[in-house]
């Protein structure tokens, strides 16, 4: 397994388990990249791409963002045949990240500027990142 | 009154110092630290946040601290109470009552008052050195490249100093922009009031980028 910087700002990660998949780029970021958009970043700041009017920082601004996309909120951080998943992670009430779930159960992130990632929900938890607050779901698996 | 001549009032009136005096709120205002004195047209109103605010650009500055000394830069900027601006003066209880309660920390607070943030940095102007924007921009990438919030990255206090250096940061912000990409938009946008991307384009970085460096070199600025 590649080292990475990562590992240092992610400290469960090695011991967790990942896998890199892509350069680092800054064009994109980990909510972009939930939803399936490698073109901008989303961010509710201003002068970013954000799909929904209001732009709160906060899990349930980040939750109506992904209920504009089609997502409801599940239980179950476990796959489901037929359903995508995305999980939002958070500090206090802070949202931080976003990661979506592989059809092999492991989750796939893009981790700020930095490398897409395949991971499982735990080694992106703690430090600034928080901890995983919303699991969501839709119907339907878009090729990814 | 527009954000440049906001700035200019905050300018013109808080003076910044190093200091090892007692404040006014009996704060007390150690090497490293930045003493801020607010004159106010209504001194004698009983308020927390009327003067004697310190400045802390460590990672471990306290959060009351930093934003009571935007509290004081607003409203002095504003020269106006806090009862003639209901928007900042809820903004403040919230905070008020979020501290309180522990509810976050300061990168929560500093977050839900961007209008602080940016008139704080606009205060701290001239304290950052030139030769010093190299380290605070390495720093700064170094620390924030893995976080994909943007306020996340922005209230950064390695970013918030480069803010602070004010009009003497955009050549050296545009030319590492030029060079080395990276999210500086908060910060172009912070010390210049402008907003050169198109509603558009809004997210797309490249495009962002480039709308930047083409005002850079309208402007003069690269």
């Amino acid at each position: 397994m590649p080292e990475s910087s990562l590992e240092s700002d992610f400290l469960r990660l090695r011991e967790s388990g990942y896998q890199i998949t892509s350069d680092p780029d800054d064009r994109y970021n980990c909510v972009a990249w939930a939803a399936g958009d490698q073109r901008k970043w989303w961010d509710p700041s201003y002068g970013y791409y954000w799909p929904v009017a209001a732009r709160l920082k906060s899990v349930e601004g980040f939750m109506s963002v992904f209920r504009s996309l089609g997502y409801e909120l599940c239980e179950s951080r476990d796959v489901e045949p037929g359903f995508e998943k995305i999980a939002i992670y958070a500090n206090g009430l802070w949202p931080t990240h976003v990661a979506r779930q592989l059809e092999n159960g492991n989750w796939t992130s893009k981790c700020g500027e930095e490398e897409d990632i395949e991971h499982n929900l735990q080694g992106l938890e703690g430090g600034d990142n928080g901890r995983v607050v919303v699991v969501m779901k839709r119907e339907g698996r878009p090729d990814s | 009154m527009s954000e440049a001549n906001m700035a200019t009032s905050v300018h013109g009136n808080v003076r910044h110092q190093r200091s090892s005096e007692q404040t006014d709120d009996g704060a007390r205002s150690d090497r490293g630290l930045t003493q801020v004195s607010v004159p106010f047209h209504d001194e004698a109103r009983p308020q927390p946040w009327r003067t004697g605010c310190l400045y802390d650009q460590s990672p471990q500055a306290d959060e009351r601290s930093c934003v009571y000394a935007a509290a004081c830069e607003v409203r002095r900027a504003l020269y106006m109470s806090v009862e003639e601006h209901p928007r900042w003066q809820t903004d403040i209880r919230e905070w008020e009552r979020g501290a309180q309660a522990g509810l976050a920390g300061k990168t929560y607070y500093l977050a839900r008052f961007p209008t602080a943030v940016a008139v704080r940095s606009q205060g701290v102007i001239n304290l950052v050195p030139d030769s010093t924007f190299a380290e605070l921009a390495s720093t700064w990438r170094s620390e924030t490249g893995h976080l994909s919030s943007i306020t996340q990255k922005a209230i950064h206090p390695a970013y918030q100093r480069i803010i602070g250096m004010g009009e003497r940061a955009l050549p050296l912000i545009l030319r590492e922009l030029q060079a080395r990409r990276g999210h500086w938009f908060w910060a172009l946008h912070a010390i210049t009031g402008e907003d050169p991307v198109p509603p558009e384009d809004a997210g797309d970085v490249d495009k962002m980028r480039d709308a930047w460096l083409e005002l850079g070199r309208i402007r003069g600025w690269l």
